[in-house]
């Protein structure tokens, strides 16, 4: 399964909510892409997936918007 | 029981003499009797015994008064406490021109915030020229500005730069590419005159001979975000910061036309007064000067 997660326009601490809750829910094989057009949702982002077992990619898809592509395997 | 009357009862007492109690209290000789005749109505006893030697208590005023004098000075302490914990109260007051303060400021804020538990900002929007105003005069602590500041009063730190564009619905428009000559054949929305960017906008039009009211028609807004949902509505096209349309590029309701080398250059600048002394703000500044670029949205 994909989910999308739409954060254009939310700050902090907005998508990392949104992405907490939809991770809870996140089965083997499942992906999510979250876009985001701050920086600091960015950051905060990465950070708190560093610890986990999950494949993360980042694309800036334009200049100041980012999109991140998450993958449980 | 009103803490008033009780005052008025202690003062006399204090003072043994009415008149004097008025005095200190700068209110009228018969108001001060009317307060204490309703504290004795109240504690339904005599208090005062009134003489040509002045005014003495009662058995029942002598008790009354030892109650009194602790309980106005603990109204004293309970006031001075609220008084200095309002004082420790840690917040920083900080005043954008709208256009950084609503799509760049925010994240910053936010990281600040996180790294330097308690404390609050009180925020206001307004014009860059009513910023600058507004800080030399000390109303706020923190402003955000576009463009520079060259007050001697106020300290001025460059931020960076940012460009604004001509954008439209892709919809009304046959190219994103466009002549000098075809971008006037559209409406244009444009920020109010107020605004720094105004200036801006004016600046690079008279480098490149254009003219505003070579338009087929031009409506000016106060707010970017009312010109947005025109454009987005495709009643024309605009000039408008990147950073207020990163979200309808990305889904393309809105496109950036290119127009000859026409280009909109300007940076954004934090100010404050010089005279501010207060460690917490002056740290603020230092985490702007050392964070500014990366936690702005």
């Amino acid at each position: 399964m994909r989910y999308d997660i739409d954060c254009l326009g939310e700050m902090c601490p907005v998508p990392m909510l949104k992405l907490k809750n939809t991770l809870k829910d996140l089965k083997n094989g499942d992906s999510i892409k979250l876009v985001t057009d701050h920086s600091c949702v960015l950051s905060s982002i990465s950070d708190y997936l560093k610890h986990r077992r999950l494949k993360v990619e980042i694309e800036e898809a334009i200049n100041g918007v980012w999109e991140i592509y998450i993958e449980k395997r | 029981m009103d803490l008033t009357s009780l005052q008025a009862f202690y003062k006399t007492v204090y003072h043994g003499s009415i008149s004097t109690a008025a005095k200190e209290l700068y209110l009228s000789q018969p108001a001060i009797s009317m307060q204490i005749k309703s504290l004795e109505q109240e504690l339904n006893t005599k208090l005062l015994l009134r003489s040509n030697r002045g005014t003495i208590p009662t058995e029942a005023g002598k008790i009354v008064y030892e109650y009194a004098q602790r309980i106005l000075e603990l109204y004293d302490h309970m006031n001075k406490d609220l008084e200095s914990l309002i004082n420790t109260q840690k917040s920083i007051s900080v005043i954008s021109c709208p256009s950084f303060g609503h799509y760049s400021l925010p994240c910053s804020l936010y990281e600040f915030k996180k790294r330097f538990h308690g404390i609050d900002f009180d925020i206001e929007f307004s014009f860059t020229d009513d910023v600058i105003k507004k800080i030399e005069k000390g109303v706020y602590d923190i402003g955000f500005i576009e463009g520079e500041c060259t007050n001697e009063n106020i300290g001025c730190m460059t931020l960076g730069a940012s460009q604004m564009y001509f954008v439209a619905n892709p919809e009304i428009v046959k190219s994103n590419i466009l002549s000098k000559k075809e971008i006037t054949q559209y409406s244009l929305f444009i920020i109010d005159k107020k605004c720094y960017l105004r200036k801006i906008i004016e600046n690079v039009f008279s480098s490149h001979a254009l003219d505003i009211y070579s338009f087929s028609l031009h409506m000016e807004s106060s707010s970017f975000e009312a010109i947005k949902s025109s454009v987005l509505a495709g009643e024309g096209i605009s000039i408008m910061p990147y950073l207020s349309i990163k979200k309808e590029l990305y889904n393309k309701s809105l496109i950036i036309l290119e127009v000859e080398d026409v280009v909109f250059k300007y940076h954004y600048s934090l100010i404050y007064n010089k005279k501010i002394t207060d460690p917490l703000k002056l740290n603020f500044i230092n985490f702007i000067k050392e964070h500014g670029k990366k936690s702005f949205c």
